[in-house]
């Protein structure tokens, strides 16, 4: 269980990471809008929802408990 | 909300055969029935493979708030509703951190309803039967929020010859039969082949704006001249509400009493976790699909207020009916696929109350002798008459979708530290998890009430700050609690 946590700790403050990333607090106002077809904020909070995305695939895939372990 | 679409008759005539196909589904699900058990109506006999378990998960979180609200929303916000793509990934992060122990206490306690996981960890009466109260409140909040877009929609295919109340009444008859037949294995696989239809159209739609529309390039330059304001960056209160959204959705609807129960009905672990990492990608194509409807229609149906702007989705299926043969197909594809959703998603709740109410309320209260079966019959008769009351109820109510979207979340985020702090923190007792859920439970509707959300923060969230902090502070600061024997406090 312990060792459990630890695994998914690390991947937590990742995606939590991501998650702040696109939350675009930071990004200059005079140049929000700027950007292809859509403002370059927007494209950052695109890209950081993809690498969230990885990230979950990448936690969901390991550090499962025994099916069968005592509970 | 949805004006009458000129659909032709061959389109009528397949969403008319479509949804009598889900009576046969329903019918095959009987015979697959192997016995008279509450797993195995209201679980599926625990078997539930990949791709089904995927696709039901998938059409639980996506229904007509998905299409109908979501594309509102952002044609209503503009670019800060990109919040929900993130917050749609986040409720699969949510799952990671208590699904794994979770799945593997309900194949050892034999878990059937979410209530289940909460006496067996927090052996506490009180605690019980308040949270079997805030999910009752969610779920039928979940219910209503389908009848009110399932009457719309039979008034728009109809082109208003049919009623909305008897649209409801006729769609909620085959949803009440097929799903009493089957139970979770008729709900689970009506919504795996919605599921699949409602991507493909998504697919077929974003083809269909290129190819016959004018093209998404068109489309997104005449949206930054027509209305630069729907593209700034959130600052202030609108940034914190961004992060109070991903916060809302992202946990809130990681415990869906329905969502959870898909998690018991995992046929193992490894099909837990693949279902699960596919629920990771799919917001990317299916949220940015619906979210770049909602924003090219800033441009092209301007002038849209506050409800109003539900009828979004409609205008385009509208437009895409002029494109020929193909937008006809897909309208079709994807009426016949939101209906099957709409249906789906609330009898996926409507199961999930009933199986709450035969096992967490007829057995435990009122009949504690009662057979698997007679207390699964309850749950279907209660699912009846509730059905009854909300499809009344439906007529009456005059919230945007999105409001009604919202109001469960507020409750549902209050159950979450019992699941998330619950199933990690071994020592947490049951008092600080009822002391946290009644100061979160308070804080949210008190917000909700008062209408106000203080330095961008929903209600929800807020109460969920306070629900944890009292969560922490009881178990630090008050005595240790006498632990009650033989159950699962303390565990895993």
């Amino acid at each position: 269980m312990s060792q459990h946590l630890k695994s998914r700790g690390r991947w937590l403050l990742l995606v939590l990471i991501t998650v702040f990333i696109g939350v675009p607090w930071y990004w200059p106002g005079d140049r929000a809008l700027e950007g292809w077809l859509i403002p370059a904020w927007a494209w950052v909070a695109l890209g950081a929802a993809w690498l969230l995305s990885m990230l979950v695939v990448w936690g969901a895939m390991r550090g499962w408990p025994d099916e069968d372990a005592d509970g | 909300m949805m004006q009458g679409l000129p659909l032709a008759p061959w389109s009528l005539g397949f969403v008319a055969v479509y949804l009598f196909s889900l009576l046969a589904i329903g019918w095959f699900a009987r015979s697959r029935r192997r016995d008279d058990t509450l797993g195995d109506y209201y679980l599926g006999g625990r078997t539930m493979g990949l791709w089904v378990l995927m696709l039901t998960l998938f059409a639980t979180q996506y229904s007509g708030n998905a299409l109908f609200g979501f594309t509102g929303q952002a044609y209503r916000v503009g670019f800060t509703w990109l919040s929900i793509l993130h917050s749609m990934i986040a409720v699969v992060a949510g799952y990671l951190l208590f699904a794994p122990q979770l799945y593997r206490l309900s194949k050892q306690q034999q878990f059937v309803t979410p209530s289940d996981y909460i006496d067996f960890r927090f052996p506490s009466r009180a605690l019980g039967v308040l949270v079997v109260l805030c999910l009752s409140v969610v779920l039928i909040n979940y219910v209503l929020a389908q009848l009110k877009v399932m009457g719309h929609i039979v008034e728009g295919l109809s082109g208003g010859r049919v009623d909305a109340v008897w649209g409801v009444v006729a769609l909620a008859l085959i949803m009440l039969v097929y799903s009493s037949l089957g139970g979770l294995r008729s709900v689970a696989w009506t919504d795996a082949i919605q599921g699949a239809m409602m991507l493909a159209g998504f697919v077929l739609i974003a083809v269909i704006v290129q190819r016959d529309m004018g093209g998404w390039v068109a489309a997104f330059t005449e949206l930054r001249e027509v209305a630069p304001e729907k593209l700034q960056p959130p600052t202030g209160r609108a940034a914190i509400t961004w992060f109070s959204t991903v916060i809302l959705i992202g946990v809130g609807a990681s415990v869906y009493p329905q969502a959870i129960q898909r998690i018991y009905a995992a046929r193992s672990a490894a099909t837990l976790q693949k279902s699960l990492a596919g629920m990771a990608v799919l917001p990317l194509f299916a949220v940015v699909v619906v979210l770049a409807l909602g924003f090219v229609a800033i441009a092209r149906y301007p002038g849209l207020e506050g409800s109003a702007a539900d009828q979004v989705m409609a205008l385009i299926m509208r437009d895409l009916l002029a494109t020929g043969w193909l937008g006809h197909a897909v309208v079709t594809l994807l009426l016949s696929a939101i209906l099957a959703a709409l249906m789906s998603t609330a009898d996926s709740a409507l199961l999930a109350l009933s199986s709450i109410f035969a096992k967490d309320v007829y057995r435990k209260y009122l009949r504690p002798d009662a057979s698997d079966s007679a207390c699964t019959r309850a749950g279907q008769w209660l699912a009846w008459g509730v059905l009854g009351i909300l499809i009344w109820i439906s007529t009456l109510e005059d919230l945007t979708l999105y409001r009604l979207f919202v109001l469960k979340f507020e409750i549902l985020l209050q159950i979450a530290p019992a699941f998330y702090l619950g199933i990690n923190f071994t020592s947490l007792s049951s008092r600080s998890i009822l002391l946290g859920l009644c100061a979160g439970l308070t804080t949210a509707i008190v917000g909700w009430s008062a209408g106000s959300m203080p330095l961008g923060l929903h209600p929800g969230t807020l109460g969920l700050m306070a629900n944890v902090l009292v969560v922490v502070a009881s178990h630090y600061v008050l005595p240790p609690a006498q632990p009650a024997a033989g159950r699962g406090e303390g565990l895993p």
